[in-house]
């Protein structure tokens, strides 16, 4: 992750503070420089709402107290929010069977990253030198030679599915697995998903998998 | 208004340079006023395959920190009168030019001239960044080669990341022996890996070292059939149909097929 110890940015929803309590000493250290860095911009601030996400176990009642009267008083903050970061991170995405997907409709070039939470459906090949990342499961109608990670979060029933499978690293949860070297490689399409617990590639076979 | 191509590879090595000057010289050769830019600051090499090292007065760079007008800094080409180099700077840097300053120059060129031949350097850095910034077109170069075909391919990613989405694959260096022994790449197996389409096939020829060398580019020779291709990838560029050139050993061009033929034997 970022080593920043306060990120702020701006989303759709308003303002958001992100704050890395482990960065910092104890709960003082972290509210002077949460001021230093509000105090940039205090007319900014003005009237807004203020989302912080932060572990919020490391912040105890009174604490809380202090940051919102800082916050309400010194910069006139209309509304603050407070969202555990703990629990964003830790959301598993469940959609495997029926969720959110997307499509990419073009060849995924060396160099080139993808990232999103639910399943990927790519029509086209996944070159070498590229890296794909998914909450479920990972489909190339095509050929997949990248990194490939399928299940991040720790989904373990995601599956990675390509009509040529030679992935330089696959992974699926927390388990990962590169192709075997000089072994022959299969021309026909192949499905990796975990059994017990390692990753296991077979043939695709209709039968089976639907 | 002209269109400005840019010939790029991402590896070193593969022949952007040559490709360059031979495009340049055939798209000149069939009556197009063309100009081919060095975008190598710091390494320029388009010059010397061009043999005009000697006639380097003003650069690129002074064109573009106003030391001089453009049209002083563009070189004549000793056989071509609608043939013309713009020369870059040896002693500076590539990071000594902006994108900016790159597109501002490339769209001054395209008002003048048919075709704006833009050789990019290898990598993917700055240089590679103003090369491409005023493109309308890119052509790239690949060997038969993993490394260059993997290069290729981060290449046209970057260009589609930019916008340049118009681009083909100009396939250098194939010897036809070695792809029949299965020793190397066909040229199928890199249109299937790059996904791209496919504008020429340039043979391995040894008389490329020679034109190098002497400063005078394959396409003028007319024996040679390296210059061949490269005067077929000029027609595609200006739009014509050209079926690729057949690099077999026995083909038309071979003694030995004449011979056979002679004889009735195919």
């Amino acid at each position: 992750m970022l080593d920043e110890t306060i990120i702020i940015k701006g989303n759709k929803e308003g303002l958001n503070a992100v704050i890395n309590m482990n960065k910092f000493k104890d709960f003082d250290e972290m509210l002077d420089s949460l001021i230093e860095r509000l105090s940039k911009g205090k007319i900014f601030y003005k009237g807004c709402t203020l989302k912080i996400t932060t572990e919020l176990k490391y912040i105890n009642e009174k604490d809380l107290r202090r940051l919102k009267d800082v916050l309400f008083d010194e910069f006139l903050i209309k509304d603050c929010i407070f969202e555990n970061s703990e629990e964003n991170n830790n959301k598993i995405f469940s959609g495997i069977y029926e969720g959110r997907t997307k499509f990419i409709r073009r060849t995924v070039r060396s160099g080139q990253v993808i990232n999103y939470s639910g399943n990927l459906v790519i029509v086209g090949d996944v070159n070498s030198g590229s890296e794909i990342y998914a909450g479920g499961n990972i489909i190339v109608i095509g050929a997949l030679r990248g990194y490939v990670h399928a299940g991040v979060g720790g989904n373990q029933k995601a599956i990675v599915a390509a009509f040529y499978l030679q992935p330089e690293i696959l992974q699926i949860g927390d388990i990962a697995t590169r192709s075997p070297e000089d072994s022959v490689k299969p021309q026909y399409p192949e499905v990796a998903r975990i059994k017990g617990n390692t990753i296991v590639v077979e043939p695709y076979l209709p039968n089976k998998f639907i | 208004m002209g269109e400005a191509i840019v010939i790029t590879s991402g590896k070193g090595g593969v022949g952007k340079t040559t490709t360059t000057a031979n495009i340049g010289t055939a798209l000149a050769s069939m009556g197009k006023k063309v100009v081919v830019v060095d975008g190598d600051t710091g390494l320029r090499n388009l010059d010397v395959l061009m043999g005009l090292e000697n006639r380097i007065v003003f650069t690129l760079m002074d064109v573009l920190e106003e030391n001089c007008k453009l049209k002083q800094a563009l070189i004549k080409d000793k056989r071509l009168p609608n043939l013309f180099l713009l020369p870059t700077a040896q002693t500076r840097d590539k990071t000594d030019i902006t994108k900016e300053q790159m597109l501002s120059l490339v769209n001054e060129l395209k008002g003048e001239f048919d075709y704006v031949i833009l050789d990019c350097p290898a990598g993917i850095e700055q240089g590679f960044e103003n090369a491409i910034a005023g493109a309308d077109r890119a052509l790239i170069v690949v060997n038969p080669e993993v490394t260059s075909v993997r290069d290729a391919d981060r290449v046209i990613g970057k260009l589609e990341a930019k916008g340049l989405e118009d681009h083909q694959l100009i396939v250098n260096r194939i010897n036809s022996d070695m792809v029949k022994s299965g020793d190397m790449l066909d040229v199928n197996d890199i249109l299937d890996s790059l996904a791209v389409k496919l504008i020429g096939i340039i043979p391995d020829d040894r008389n490329i070292t020679i034109s190098t060398n002497k400063g005078e580019p394959i396409v003028l020779n007319d024996k040679a059939l390296s210059g061949q291709a490269f005067r077929n990838v000029a027609r595609r560029i200006m739009g014509e149909q050209v079926p690729f050139l057949n690099f077999d050993s026995n083909n038309e061009n071979g003694f030995l097929y004449s011979l056979k033929k002679l004889f009735g034997i195919k």
